[in-house]
């Protein structure tokens, strides 16, 4: 018999479903398809258990992938794998099939240079990377996440594609990015 | 490549878009089993995150709290803790702090290692790294190292007092320089210093003295040799700068000009080597042996030590127990004399050392032109 939805419970279903996807894919941004699951999973069960902190929209998400970026660090560090609770809990498979929907990675090789030169950037510089390009978190927020100034995340940036520009580039010198347009803002 | 350029490139090799999950089931379980399974695995297993800290007080209740002042002190509260900010050392202000940056940054530049060097200056450095002092050549330093032959031995990195005023430090390391040039003009290693400017935890200035005399005496030969055995290889060079361009064609000719240099003038020059002598490599007995068969009974001699007829038995176990090294150069014949029939010739003998010498770190060619002379009957 099932016990009567405790506000606690709702609100964390109500945040789930709202955030599962893009949680999940911040955690498959940074780890194959199975053990994406297991970081996610365990990103909502540290979620479940913080709920009376978790900030109320727009820090939701950020707060979820601070979360899940320590849960991956400490998967990393500590060799931890899968959680049976996390592929039950997101509805996916040990060993997603490679057609599996989750597993959808662009295989172009020019993409596949470009992730690579991502993964060889700096952590810090590469995180806010991952944040602005690949998860669309607004400069101002990733500032507030990663404790810098806003021009500070804009230096980074900066730094880290002129870096990239390098690195896909070899054959060239190195090109200044024009400050003039970095200074607009990008996307935030 | 423009920044626009960039981030459309990275954004599109997303390896995860938005659109990859829109057709996952991520449902929840039916709410009894996983509340369940919560509930369990609450009981059992620690937290890897948060289960070490301290309890912290429960923050306000986010129903009714203005959503953006709760979110940025709630995300910024949490992220410090859970160490997301913490994936760094924070930006280095200690004494000790500035002073591994600056030998780091030593380091680097001695090893022309362009990866570490890029992550440790600002975007604007002012760089003037030998030639090198554009941050847009520092990709290449390595190779211009490779193709000077630079070599920059990293000594000790002092701070300099801090400023009245302004955030910046500046440590002064120390460097012996030298470069294949230098040595194929026999100028000595040179001792120098570069200034590394550290503010908020990157490099914004990076300055390598490069003591006049020494540029006049290598850099200087060098282009001027250049300048006549190829001068069409100046624009490219130097591409209207008067310093070197570091481009990939004129990197090929810096590499390939320097060892034409070198060999030039390692040719012109007596050869002292730093290897082992030939002499050392012999045998006492066979030394021994040839020099009493070329002497005369009574001759005059004065070989190092050994300044007596009797004493040259023990020729080589005296040169092997004092580590003496000599290699044998060119002989000139000179001119008959008026009157006699003995003739006189003189034979250089290069790379004179001993074990005194190398024990006080002389170095070995210093002596190199040393001669002897020698009578033939």
């Amino acid at each position: 018999m099932t016990e009567p939805a405790e506000p606690r419970d709702d609100r964390f279903d109500a945040i789930y479903a709202e955030y599962r996807r893009p949680v999940l894919a911040y955690c498959m941004r940074r780890l194959g398809a199975s053990d994406a699951a297991d970081a996610a999973s365990e990103t909502f069960l540290v979620a479940w258990r913080r709920m009376e902190e978790l900030p109320p929209p727009p820090g939701t998400l950020p707060y979820l992938y601070a979360i899940a970026h320590n849960v991956i660090r400490n998967q990393r560090r500590a060799g931890w794998r899968r959680q049976r609770l996390g592929a039950r809990l997101l509805g996916l498979a040990d060993d997603p099939a490679p057609d599996d929907p989750a597993t959808v990675v662009v295989q172009n090789e020019a993409d596949q240079e470009i992730r690579q030169a991502v993964h060889r950037l700096r952590p810090k510089d590469r995180e806010i990377v991952m944040l602005y390009a690949w998860e669309d978190v607004p400069r101002e927020v990733i500032a507030q996440m990663m404790g810098m100034s806003r021009s500070a995340v804009d230096q980074r940036i900066h730094r880290a594609y002129r870096r990239l520009a390098r690195t896909l580039e070899p054959a060239h010198a190195p090109s200044k990015i024009a400050p003039s347009i970095v200074e607009e803002g990008g996307r935030s | 490549v423009t920044f626009d350029q960039i981030d459309r490139m990275v954004r599109e090799a997303n390896p995860v878009p938005e659109s990859a999950l829109v057709d996952v089931d991520l449902d929840l379980l039916p709410d009894s089993e996983w509340r369940d399974d919560m509930r369990t695995d609450q009981a059992l297993d620690r937290d890897p995150v948060i289960g070490e800290r301290p309890p912290k007080p429960s923050p306000p209740r986010w129903l009714g709290v203005a959503a953006a002042l709760v979110a940025v002190v709630a995300v910024m509260a949490v992220l410090t803790q859970t160490g997301l900010v913490e994936d760094e050392p924070p930006v280095a202000d200690s004494e000790a702090a500035l002073l591994e940056i600056a030998q780091t940054m030593a380091q680097a530049m001695a090893e022309g290692d362009s990866a570490t060097l890029l992550g440790l200056l600002s975007d604007n450095a002012d760089v003037d790294i030998a030639t090198v002092n554009r941050i847009e050549d520092i990709p290449v330093i390595g190779e211009f190292w490779a193709a000077s032959k630079m070599q920059l031995t990293p000594g000790e990195c002092r701070l300099r007092p801090a400023p009245a005023s302004g955030e910046s430090r500046v440590a002064r390391c120390e460097f012996t320089m030298t470069n294949a040039w230098a040595e194929a003009l026999d100028v000595a290693a040179v001792d120098t210093d570069a200034d590394i400017r550290i503010e908020g935890g990157e490099v914004t200035t990076a300055l390598l003295r490069m003591p006049g005399r020494f540029m006049a005496q290598t850099f200087d030969r060098f282009t001027a040799w250049r300048d006549e055995a190829h001068p069409e290889a100046i624009e490219i060079m130097h591409e209207g700068r008067g310093t070197a361009s570091l481009s990939p064609e004129a990197l090929e000719l810096w590499r390939e000009y320097t060892e034409e240099f070198v060999a030039e003038h390692s040719a012109a020059k007596p050869r002292c080597s730093k290897r082992p002598s030939r002499w050392r490599r012999r045998s006492p007995r066979a030394t021994r042996a040839t020099l009493l068969s070329l002497l005369s009974d009574d001759a005059d001699v004065h070989i190092g030590l050994v300044r007596r007829m009797a004493d040259v038995p023990a020729f080589g176990a005296m040169w092997a127990a004092t580590g003496w090294q000599l290699s044998p150069g060119e002989c000139r014949l000179h001119p008959p004399p008026a009157s006699g029939s003995a003739r006189l010739a003189q034979c250089e003998m290069r790379g004179m050392t001993n074990s005194w010498s190398r024990a006080l770190g002389l170095i070995q060619w210093t002596l190199c032109s040393t001669s002897g002379l020698w009578t033939a009957k």
